[in-house]
């Protein structure tokens, strides 16, 4: 149990400490920072009708299922009234845990009129309802894709319905591609936003200006909120991808107050708020925004750092954010203006380095990672000591050649063929890349020559299909393609036409799994040389051996607590472990038994020092790099895990040099 | 070697073949006649195998590739092993984009059946100088698989 939090404090200044109720105001002046959280990922208020302490700010944390890091998912209470100027420094005092022993992977939180405490968990696929006062908890929703099931639910929200004075539970169904309504009161589920949005990763209840209620789902895929009557009514939508203002990158999160929809725009790295309403054209506009990236690793103090969701006080006096990736919920108050002032020294800055998304792959000499910011695939020659940036493949979009968020790259053929994962468009794509290892290093923009695409969920038949990872198995009697199912715990082993070979089950969401298996939450997995396919139990914490007809033959992974990102090379596995920051070495003995020789790592920006590793990839020479996905950058070892090189921005690279 | 380009003195675009995964046919393979006539007049014809093999596309224009004017283009997808008109299909459409400049063209062009059994596009517009290539992709249930021609636009 989390029995107390760190606090760090801004104190109000003088202008936030005169605002008068006669002048405008916004929310958005940075006042706290809670931290020591274990991976906060969601945050609520409850109600100004209810029983709760308005000022009760339910923070969803992930924490660690397993491992020398472990403390438990649940649902954390803490008080988080605006302070006073002299309030100082005090911690905040945890009020209550709910949950715990209950939850796996909690992924959304509400908080209704009565107090009782609405969760998602990805992991169960569940909709948990905690009543109030410590009563049992009660499953809602089980998994599956019929009216009242979830697949790897995002976010849930409550709130009454002003006509029929019915509770209503709104839950972001992001497996599904749709939000899900239930009525409490007629126990009634409805869809919502079908064949409209494509993941939901949040869904909130917004009053409209005339006082009824409007449904706002965040749409990651398509970087917009789309708006809803209740009645499931497609209203209109506002938000498109990119970094000016009123685009989007990411949506994650949203809560209403003032009038205002807040927007969690976690790859823009800030708070946007839009006025909405259904009777203007554009449905939301822009009121204003706040938060920029931290320019120095680890700056807070209103510096944000992908915020996950966002949530207001009922009263409107303290809005709250969660930053799952720095471990900490900011708070921000009321103050002044209709709108932040703008730093002028921060205005145009953006984020000061370029990111790199999770996966990292490697083939030959060359090395494909993903830029979140553009939904590209960068690939980089390595012949050199550091990556050189030779081209990228693939634009936004959704037609072939296009992406809507590529989540996983397979690079093959000494660096001729690209397999990519498209989360948005849930779809797998091939391309072959016109590399020339023996020319002198070139630039080349047309590198990447689109061939073919498959739409996973009509492929395999199954409507949540959510892919996760991929990889090529080589083997003598044909090749297979190896692509995981996120939302089923699936693994789909394709032939070389993409034409769909089995559809195997690691958990018994799929069907009965098979022997020896029973993954919980699917994460990396790469093919050996001898043809099978080790996949990684990232809440199982351990790495699983199958072969191509999806046949457990190994496990292993003791010291694991959170591993993500694999990578063999003969009888050598590197494992990342996110939440441990950490790498572990291991060799497989000729019985087929698998050994761990060494380990590396710790939180930091030193040298094999990470946050957050995730990906890894192994080069023909025998460096490996791990993509270092909290601090920006990639790190490159020889083959015993010793330190040669990495790369990313300075600011996040000077340590290494 | 993925692209191939080869330049026709009498018009005034570069014409290739693009082929992916070694499934590039010998030129004139197929049924050459609307390709190979529109080349050799003043109109712009091109083919391209598939990048896995399964239909051969033919693009032909009665014209010269104009700078910054629409033009129609005429497809007709063949069947590569009978030289007979591919059908087996769900869906296909015609696209095209500036590879080294990351942009396509600044509109959506659709493809319509005509009386002779070929679909028709108009509308396409290339803006600028330089390379392009036209995408043809046939959609047959899941999966989409690309036909690419290469046109480089010169003044």
């Amino acid at each position: 149990m989390i029995v107390g939090l760190a606090l760090a404090h801004a104190a109000l200044t003088p202008m936030q400490a005169q605002a008068s109720a006669t002048e405008p105001t916004h929310l958005g002046a940075y006042v706290r920072t809670i931290e020591g959280l274990a991976r906060p990922v969601a945050v609520a208020f409850p109600p100004a009708d209810g029983d709760s302490e308005v000022h009760g700010l339910h923070v969803a944390v992930q924490g660690a299922l397993r491992g020398e890091f472990a403390s438990p998912p649940g649902v954390v209470v803490v008080d988080a009234a605006p302070p006073s100027p002299e309030d100082g420094g005090a911690d905040v005092p945890v009020a209550a845990t709910i949950g715990v022993g209950v939850l796996e992977r909690p992924t959304g939180v509400a908080v209704d009129g009565s107090g009782g405490v609405w969760v998602t968990d990805d992991l169960q696929h569940a909709l948990w309802y905690f009543p109030a006062g410590g009563g049992a908890a009660r499953r809602i929703a089980e998994r599956g894709s019929a009216g009242g099931e979830l697949v790897l639910p995002a976010d849930v929200d409550v709130a009454r319905d002003p006509a029929t004075g019915n509770d209503l539970v709104l839950v972001a169904d992001a497996g599904n591609a749709r939000a899900q309504l239930l009525d409490v009161g007629a126990t009634a589920w409805a869809s919502i936003g079908v064949g409209v949005v494509d993941e939901p990763t949040s869904a909130s209840f917004a009053p409209a200006p005339d006082g009824t209620l409007l449904v706002a789902i965040a749409d990651g895929a398509r970087h917009r909120v789309e708006v809803f009557a209740l009645d499931g009514t497609h209203v209109g939508g506002f938000g498109d991808w990119g970094g000016f203002p009123s685009l989007l990158s990411t949506p994650t999160g949203l809560a209403s107050a003032d009038g205002n929809v807040f927007v969690a725009d976690s790859e823009n790295h800030r708070i946007q708020a839009f006025r909405v309403d259904p009777e203007d054209r554009r449905v939301g506009r822009l009121a204003y925004r706040f938060g920029v990236h931290a320019i120095r690793p680890g700056d807070g103090a209103g510096s944000l750092h992908y915020p996950s969701d966002v949530a207001v006080a009922a009263d409107a006096s303290v809005l709250a954010l969660t930053e799952p990736l720095d471990d900490r919920v900011q708070l921000f108050v009321r103050a002044p203006g209709a709108e932040p002032e703008e730093d002028p020294l921060r205005a145009s800055i953006g984020p000061p380095a370029a990111h790199f998304g999770p996966p990292v792959a490697a083939s030959g000499i060359y090395l494909a990672t993903v830029s979140p910011e553009s939904h590209r695939v960068q690939i980089h020659d390595l012949r050199l000591d550091e990556p050189v940036r030779i081209s990228e493949a693939y634009v936004y979009g959704d037609r072939l050649g296009m992406m809507r968020g590529p989540s996983a790259v397979w690079l093959g053929a000494d660096g001729r063929e690209l397999l990519t994962l498209d989360r948005g468009n849930r779809r797998l794509s091939r391309a072959v890349l016109d590399v020339r290892p023996d020319e002198p290093l070139a630039q080349d923009p047309e590198l990447a020559q689109h061939t073919d695409a498959v739409d996973l969920r009509a492929l395999t038949g199954e409507p949540a299909f959510v892919p996760g990872a991929v990889a090529r198995i080589r083997r003598e009697e044909g090749d297979l393609v190896a692509v995981t199912d996120r939302g089923s715990e699936r693994i789909a082993f394709l032939d070389d036409d993409l034409q769909l070979v089995r559809f195997v089950a690691c958990s018994g969401h799929g069907g009965d799994p098979l022997p020896g298996i029973g993954v919980r939450g699917i994460d990396g997995i790469a093919a050996t040389d001898r043809g099978t396919l080790l996949v990684v139990d990232g809440a199982g914490g351990r790495v699983l051996e199958v072969d191509a007809e999806g046949r457990a033959l190994a496990s292993f992974g003791d010291e694991l607590s959170t591993p993500s990102g694999i990578a063999a090379a003969g009888a050598r596995v590197w494992v990342t472990d996110r939440l441990r920051d950490r790498v572990e070495i291991y060799d497989r003995a000729d019985d087929g038994t698998y050994a761990h020789v060494r380990g590396f790592g710790g939180r930091g920006l030193g040298r094999a020092e990470f946050h957050g590793p995730r990906g890894v990839a192994i080069l023909a020479d025998g460096r490996v790099v791990v993509l270092d996905h909290g601090n920006h950058r990639g790190q490159i070892f020889d083959r015993e895990g010793n330190f040669v090189g990495g790369f990313g921005s300075r600011l996040y690279t000077a340590e290494l040099r | 070697m993925i692209r191939l380009l080869s330049t026709l003195p009498t018009a005034l675009v570069a014409l290739g073949l693009a082929a992916c995964g070694g499934a590039s046919p010998a030129e004139g393979e197929g049924d050459p006649g609307s390709a190979a006539a529109a080349a050799e007049g003043e109109g712009y014809g091109d083919r391209a195998t598939s990048s896995r093999g399964t239909f051969v596309a033919e693009v032909t224009s009665a014209a010269p590739i104009p700078l910054n004017e629409p033009f129609a283009v005429r497809l007709a997808l063949v069947d590569p092993e009978s030289g007979e008109r591919f059908e087996d299909y769900d869906e296909v459409t015609i696209d095209a984009r500036m590879p080294a400049h990351q942009h396509g063209m600044l509109r959506d062009v659709e493809l319509e059946p005509s009386a002779d059994g070929a679909l028709v596009a108009e509308g396409l517009l290339f803006h600028m100088v330089g390379h392009w290539e036209i995408h043809v992709d046939v959609r047959r249930g899941a999966r989409v698989e690309r036909a690419q021609l290469d046109v480089e636009l010169e003044f």
